[in-house]
């Protein structure tokens, strides 16, 4: 007798997400899936408008990274103009970039991961949310307002607004950095770069204290993709892509120019979000991940030191350069964060930040562009299409949750063998799965949209389509 | 963008132009978790929003007694509400202000600039109930 489960939506994600569990007559696991369940349609409803409201109009498309999605779209139009931004525009532009790293991954580490973390993943989940660890961790709480408050007043400073920025504009930037705003973004990084030290510091002890679970935890070989600079260091602004092996070996190095050629996008009639893979491999087997474990995994250093100190200590703590537990995803992201600190008080210490050249101008445009960053959650591609008159003819956005749907259904495969085996599904088994999905930091708004409260339902069907039995847990 | 959802952002505009240094007012497009850095200065704090429901509009104090306070904090970041934030700073900086919570009746929300007609003659009643409100937080102080 087969039967179905699912789970349904998924928690302390951003979106909506759904997981079926089908098992095979004797109650193993035969197959699971992560559905995505909504359609969002940005692409089509940008065909017709002119290229130069992309950067505005795409981050529409969330409301927890807009700032990369506007920046992805902002290099993708200065492509179409044909120019090199001014220095100080490229500057400004990684600058609020580096904010949104910081309040992300603050924001995912502190709100969201951080209850699997502090709490333990066995814990009751009544009591493992943010609600427990405000009550448990009180001063670390503060900590992630604050460095979330950090990561957002750089974005505002910038373009006047915390959430979907008016900023980059084709061929540049709309303002500059004040000498005084300079200044005041100046007196707190100090204390931004000393609380993420601490964080890697935490999380560190937390992956060492945990072991081979932390280790082991939906763990599987897979590629990864990551941007990196000329040095091979870890870049998150700009850089080449590179796809490395599981063995950290780099398998192909190419421009977003040329992504096309390299990546494809399976299609799959049970989710509405696309499956990308390495061409020359082919799906499922070219499958990879991005986002921080994958970025750490690609690049052979980091250029900050701070952080670079941190990458040596967590290679030398899992013993090879590449990491593959996704639970590792959660310390990589606080290394990030650090890096992103780091540089946000370099690009502040660096006088062209206050410069007044702020764009280039062009009286011709080409017929498409292609704009390419590492967003909090992984590799965003922006890619238009334009006609003579500026006008999309097509729009491609690959965004991060995209690149990782292949792993985070991999790693629901692995939680489900583990947890299920026979008629009897193990205690604990919802609440795997859902620290599994949350490791990619899955953002399903940018795939979809969030709205609303989750609460989790599992229903088990048998085989003729009768519902069975059924679990709700609301949170 | 969505005309009477633009109500909390007309009332606090007029409300700084009257109270200058005297009221800081934030105008946020969604609230959010680190506001609270800010509000934890503040002994009286007044969130005014556009409301879909048929009420014309309505003024209530948040109450914070302890034994009653269930945390409500969400799963997500795209929907926060004021009693989250008076939980965070209490349980964060020890802070029981005074909260208020001011709710306007909207009738359109369609995309478009500016106020309905009767959207803005409700939003003016209000404005005039709380400007009394702050005139005597004021005095108190």
């Amino acid at each position: 007798m087969e039967q179905r489960i699912e789970v349904f939506p998924v928690t302390r994600v951003e979106g909506h997400g759904k997981i079926t569990i089908h098992l095979n007559e004797s109650g193993k696991v035969e197959k699971t899936f992560f559905h995505v369940t909504q359609i969002r349609g940005f692409e089509k409803f940008c065909e017709g408008r002119v290229f130069w409201e992309m950067p505005v109009m795409t981050q529409r498309a969330c409301g927890i990274c807009p700032v990369s999605h506007h920046l992805a779209s902002a290099k993708a139009t200065d492509k179409i103009l044909g120019v090199e931004i001014p220095p100080t525009a490229k500057k400004l532009r990684e600058l609020m970039h580096m904010g949104q790293l910081v309040q992300s991954h603050s924001l995912h580490f502190f709100h969201l991961a951080s209850p699997d973390l502090l709490l333990g993943m066995d814990a009751d989940p009544k009591i493992r949310n943010i609600v427990g660890v405000i009550e448990k961790h009180p001063d670390l709480a503060v900590r992630g307002v604050k460095l979330r408050k950090y990561g957002q007043e750089v974005i505002k400073t910038l373009s006047g607004k915390r959430i979907h920025p008016r900023f980059a504009i084709p061929g540049g930037v709309n303002k500059g950095l004040s000498i005084e705003e300079r200044d005041m973004l100046l007196r707190d990084i100090d204390w931004v770069i000393d609380s993420l030290r601490d964080t890697v510091k935490l999380i560190k002890n937390l992956a060492e204290n945990w072991g081979e679970r932390f280790r082991r935890f939906a763990s599987f070989p897979s590629f990864y993709m990551g941007l990196v600079d000329e040095n091979g260091n870890l870049d998150l602004y700009h850089g080449k892509i590179r796809l490395c092996d599981h063995r950290g070996r780099i398998i192909d190095e190419f421009s977003e120019d040329n992504y096309l050629e390299k990546i494809g996008e399976w299609v799959e009639p049970w989710s509405y979000m696309k499956f990308p893979f390495y061409k020359e491999l082919g799906y499922p087997e070219g499958s990879y991940r991005v986002g921080p474990l994958a970025r750490l995994n690609c690049c052979d250093d980091i250029s900050t030191p701070l952080a670079k100190e941190e990458l040596t200590a967590f290679r030398q703590m899992i013993g090879d350069k590449v990491a593959e537990g996704s639970l590792f995803y959660h310390y990589a992201r606080m290394i990030e964060a650090l890096h992103a600190a780091e540089r946000l008080k370099e690009l502040l210490e660096d006088p062209d930040i206050t410069g007044t050249e702020l764009r280039a101008v062009s009286r011709e445009f080409k017929p498409e562009g292609i704009g390419v960053l590492e967003a909090p959650r992984g590799t965003l591609i922006h890619h238009y299409k334009v006609n003579e008159n500026g006008e999309i003819v097509k729009a491609n956005l690959i965004v991060a949750t995209v690149h990782n749907n292949h792993a985070m259904n991999k790693a629901v495969e692995l939680i489900a063998k583990e947890y299920i085996k026979g008629p009897e599904i193990k205690e604990g088994f919802l609440n795997m799965l859902e620290v599994a999905i949350r490791c990619y930091d899955p953002c399903l708004s940018c795939a979809t949209h969030a709205l609303g409260k989750m609460p989790l339902q599992v229903i088990i069907y048998d085989a003729e389509g009768n519902k069975v039995n059924e679990l709700v847990r609301n949170h | 963008m969505r005309k009477d959802d633009g109500i909390g952002l007309w009332l606090g505009s007029r409300l700084r132009l009257k109270f200058k240094q005297k009221v800081r007012v934030y105008l946020l497009h969604q609230l959010v978790p680190e506001i609270v850095e800010e509000l934890k200065e503040a002994d009286h704090i007044i969130f005014i929003d556009a409301s879909s429901s048929n009420e014309e509009w309505s003024l209530r104090r948040l109450s914070l007694g302890e034994e009653e306070f269930q945390p409500p904090l969400n799963c997500d970041f795209h929907t926060f509400y004021p009693e989250e934030l008076a939980y965070l700073l209490k349980r964060l900086y020890g802070k029981k202000p005074e909260i208020w919570i001011l709710s306007v009746k909207g009738e359109n929300f369609s995309f478009g600039a500016g106020l309905s007609l009767n959207a803005r003659r409700l939003a003016k009643e209000a404005e005039n109930l709380l400007e009394g409100l702050i005139r005597v937080k004021l005095k108190d102080a």
